[in-house]
């Protein structure tokens, strides 16, 4: 079986954790729990006749006193690039990570997941705003990760993405 | 030996750690038994069975194969490093979390992967980025609330600025508003302003609202953040931003203002809206945050991030309050000997034994934090004048130097300390940081465990040479005099340690002045006699403290020309021998070219009679003589040194390489050795192994130590042959 790694990337508290939890397992905390380091989840898709291993990579997030370990990105096939729709700030550091990913991997498969899209009455900023992290409109979702929204369909598109 | 080794074991097991090697076959081999949580989580992981040691960690767990890459990179190096993964989460067959950490060290050559157990460390650690993130999130909701309320607000009075000639009724609408709303116009006069204003920029009346130019004050401060804000406000636009303000009582506040321009009918800017929020509190609470982040996990100390934004806003303080700030720049020595001889989870047991020390040789208000590796910075802001740094530095110094005790055995520590003073040394913190760090180097090459202030120490022209006569009599009664010595690296035997003893003059007001700078008007007085005498006492006493440590060495005395002349070195010699019970084979005079122009027969007696103590002979500086060559034959020599303008223009000059070619060739085939002096670098060096130098010298090896960092760093070289030994 082939055998992926996908890096989850974002500011601290966006719901990295909280997407790969409901994709590979199917639950939802509402507590948050900081992520301190690495940790790596393993599930299985499959596309058409092939079976693919996602080795996914939930990276601690990024804050004042937290930077993006390059050594981490290394190997990855895809991004998935998460912010917060609830904070507007999660976009500046969004920015920052696109720039340290760029310069490590280059032109690699990313989506950009805005996510907590149940709460979108509280959303500071929409779609639009995000057009100046450079990502193809195609690949951008409003997830949200209590709800179960989007969240197979975009990590489906990253796996379609990374094997064409 | 096998002891060190029960020890090691009984080290990794305490501290949970599983240890392995790598083996050619590109598995991992155990150092040791290894700890139950690791069988267990590798079963987890790795199902396939096998009777042998034989571990795939790549294989069972992902994070380590990346991590293999960076290992890599250590392993292949030929110096003895290490490196930290950072931590990692498993979850084990049982659904419970271990987090891991794990550490490749170029261990001697040997590549060395630990992992370490940091579960129990975790929760600690956990919580603080817990708190700091969760205060975070509040405060940008908090920050966010503020922002949209300011919008709010500013559509609502913009409304009714262009509908209104009066205020009366806006006055109405915002006396009661929780931020502070200022309208004026284009010029700054005040048109309207609530009581948050006041309260805000705690003002005493209406009146003093209206003279202060608050718009104009704003974007002053505003610029230092936002140089933009000028050019903003110029074509109309809105602003808004964060900045530090100070109130009408000079306390300093941290406020989010917006200003909105209001554009009348021909398009010209009519009124300035401005409304502004206190958010002092979570600007504080975030700063503070950041602060408990800022400590490095080992010693508790502020890490170097810390120590940068400390020392910054420091000189700025200074810079407009005025007055004076210290920078000692700490720096253990012989660290990385102890690090690679002992292993990281020793080393951190040092360093945190070692901030402790510094903790307590500090005043409350002095500022220490750990910059990374053997690194330490003090900062002291709050001290009478400059006088008092040299106690400062001494109560360092002496803090830290004392035996460390580890499970069965004790090592000395001891750190050079480095000073810059701002606004002498530097107007900047890189600045201050740079001059440390020199008079840091400095305080090393001039033997270490010992301070230096920043700038130099020579005896300026200036100082008449009977004063430094005198000086050097009295040097002599207080006990001035110190020796340090320069390690000599012998390639080939093992176990016998060379050092040359050089003399230094700690200087009641001029600091430590090194021998060209007294030693020549030594010389001229003859004071040279008893100073000569005091060095081989002192080597003596030294060795004599070396050997009741079963540490070999041989110490190398400079003797002057004059010595010859005037005194008795034979008898000298015989007596320290005698008062400090020392094996004479391990000492050894260094005698200059120049001692045999005078009286060259009566220079070979002396010499000779040396010998027959059982005293060895070297030749220093050899080969700027006229006639070397030719008279090597007839001087009783055991050893001959050639001198570093020969070696330094290796391996280039055609010159130095013929005449240090037939040097070492002749002498040995007189059975004399040859010690090459300030080798600096690996191809002079190699060049030299090549043909069959037998000792080098110089600071690609080791700068002068003192005493003390002798003793240390002997210490740790013997443990470190013995591990090799033994493994
Ligand atoms: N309403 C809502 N809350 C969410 C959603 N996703 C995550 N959260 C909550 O947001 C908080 C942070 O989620 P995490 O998944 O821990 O965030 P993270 O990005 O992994 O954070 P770090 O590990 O600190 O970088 C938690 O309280 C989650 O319950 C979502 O889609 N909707
Ligand atoms: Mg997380």
């Amino acid at each position: 079986m082939v055998n992926k790694k996908i890096c989850m990337v974002g500011a601290f508290a966006v719901g990295k954790t909280s997407l790969v939890k409901q994709f590979v397992e199917c639950i939802f905390d509402d507590k948050y729990h900081t992520t301190i380091g690495v940790k790596i989840d393993k599930k299985t898709v499959h596309v058409g006749a092939n079976s693919i291993q996602l080795m996914i990579w939930d990276i601690e997030g990024i804050d004042g006193f937290t930077d993006l370990k390059p050594s981490y990105l290394r190997g990855a096939s895809g991004i998935i690039l998460v912010v917060d729709g609830t904070r507007k700030k999660t976009l500046e550091s969004a920015q920052e990570i696109r720039k340290i990913v760029d310069e490590h991997l280059g032109d690699i498969p990313t989506i950009l997941l805005i996510n907590k899209s149940d709460l979108k009455g509280a959303w500071q900023f929409d779609q639009q705003d995000t057009e100046f992290l450079g990502v193809d409109e195609d690949n951008i979702y409003q997830t949200s990760a209590k709800k179960d929204q989007n969240v197979e369909l975009a990590f489906k598109k990253l796996v379609e993405l990374v094997l064409s | 030996m096998n002891k060190e080794i029960s020890m090691l074991r009984i080290i990794l097991q305490q501290m949970s750690i599983a240890g392995f090697r790598l083996s050619a076959g590109g598995f991992f081999v155990p150092l040791f038994e290894l700890p139950d949580w690791f069988t267990q989580l590798y079963q987890d992981k790795f199902s396939v069975y096998s009777e042998r040691d034989e571990y795939f960690l790549g294989v069972a767990f992902p994070f380590i194969e990346n991590f293999l890459f960076d290992a890599e990179q250590i392993w292949s190096q030929a110096k003895s490093e290490h490196l930290q993964s950072g931590l990692w989460t498993e979850e084990n067959d049982k659904g419970y979390e271990v987090y891991l950490e794990a550490i490749a060290i170029n261990a001697g050559n040997e590549p060395v992967l630990l992992l370490t157990n940091q579960t129990t460390n975790f929760d600690v650690r956990h919580k603080v980025f817990q708190a700091a993130r969760d205060l975070a999130i509040k405060n940008e909701h908090l920050e966010n609330a503020v922002q949209l309320h300011q919008r709010q607000l500013q559509q609502q009075l913009e409304q009714l600025c262009q509908h209104r000639d009066s205020f009366s009724e806006l006055n109405e609408n915002i006396e009661r508003d929780s931020s502070a709303v200022l309208i004026c116009r284009q010029n700054g006069e005040v048109e309207v302003y609530n009581k948050a204003l006041i309260d805000i920029y705690s003002l005493r009346n209406s009146i003093q609202v209206k003279k202060e130019s608050l718009l104009e004050k704003w974007v002053n401060e505003a610029e230092r953040i936002y140089p933009e804000i000028h050019r903003v406000l110029e074509v109309g636009e809105h602003w808004e931003g964060e900045f530090e303000t100070t109130d009408n009582i000079n306390q300093k506040k941290w406020i989010r203002l917006m200003i909105a321009p209001v554009v009348n009918d021909d398009d010209k800017v009519a009124h300035y809206i401005c409304i502004a929020n206190d958010i002092s509190d979570s600007k504080v609470s975030m700063v503070e945050l950041e602060r408990i982040t800022q400590v490095d996990p080992t010693t508790r100390l502020p890490n170097r991030r810390r120590f940068w934004s400390y020392l910054t806003e420091q000189i700025e303080q200074k810079k407009s309050l005025g007055g004076n700030l210290a920078l000692f720049y700490v720096d253990l020595d012989h660290f990385k000997q102890i690090n690679d001889s002992l292993g990281p989870e020793q080393a951190d047991f040092l360093l945190s034994t070692v901030a402790n020390r510094l903790k307590r040789s500090l005043k409350k208000h002095d500022f220490v934090a750990h910059l990374g590796a053997d690194e330490f910075a003090v900062i002291a802001t709050e001290y009478r004048d400059n006088s008092v740094l040299s106690t400062i530095a001494d109560r360092l110094v002496k803090g830290i130097y004392r035996e460390v005790s580890f499970n069965e055995m004790t090592l000395n520590v001891s750190a050079s300390v480095g000073i810059a003073v701002y606004p002498q040394h530097g107007s900047n913190a890189r600045q201050i940081v740079k001059s440390a760090d020199y008079a840091m180097y400095h305080a090393k090459e001039m033997g270490r465990n010992q301070y230096q202030l920043h700038g130099p120490t020579h005896i300026s022209e200036g100082i008449p040479k009977l004063h430094v006569e005198q000086g050097m009599r009295n040097a002599l009664t207080n006990e001035e005099f110190e020796l340090v010595f320069q390690p000599q690296i012998c390639i080939g035997t093992e176990n016998v340690y060379r050092a040359e003893a050089l003399i230094r003059w700690n200087h009641p007001t001029l600091g430590q002045l090194a021998p060209d700078s007294f030693i020549p008007i030594a010389e001229e007085s003859n004071l040279i006699i008893d100073i000569g005498r005091w060095v081989i006492r002192a080597a003596c006493k030294e060795l004599k403290i070396l050997t009741a440590k079963n540490l070999n060495v041989k110490i190398g005395i400079n003797i002057s020309p004059k010595q010859f002349k005037y005194s008795n070195i034979a008898e000298e010699l015989v007596q320290s021998i005698s008062d400090y019970a020392v094996d004479p084979s391990r000492l050894e005079l260094e005698v200059t070219e120049s001692a045999f122009m005078e009286d060259m027969d009566s220079v070979v007696n002396q010499l000779q009679e040396v010998r027959s103590l059982g005293v060895s002979i070297s030749l220093d500086d050899f080969g700027t003589g006229y006639s070397s060559l030719s008279y090597l034959k007839n001087l009783p020599a055991d050893l001959l040194k050639i001198d570093r303008s020969f070696i330094c223009e290796l391996p280039n000059s055609k010159q130095s390489k013929s005449i240090v070619e037939s040097l070492i060739k002749l002498a040995h085939e007189l059975s004399i050795q040859v010690v090459a002096e300030g080798v600096e670098n690996e191809t002079q060096l190699n060049y030299l192994k090549g043909l069959n130098c037998d000792f080098f010298q110089g600071y690609l090896f080791h700068s002068p130590l003192n005493a003390a960092g002798l003793l240390s760093l002997y210490q740790s070289l013997t443990l470190k042959e013995n591990r090799l030994e033994s493994s």
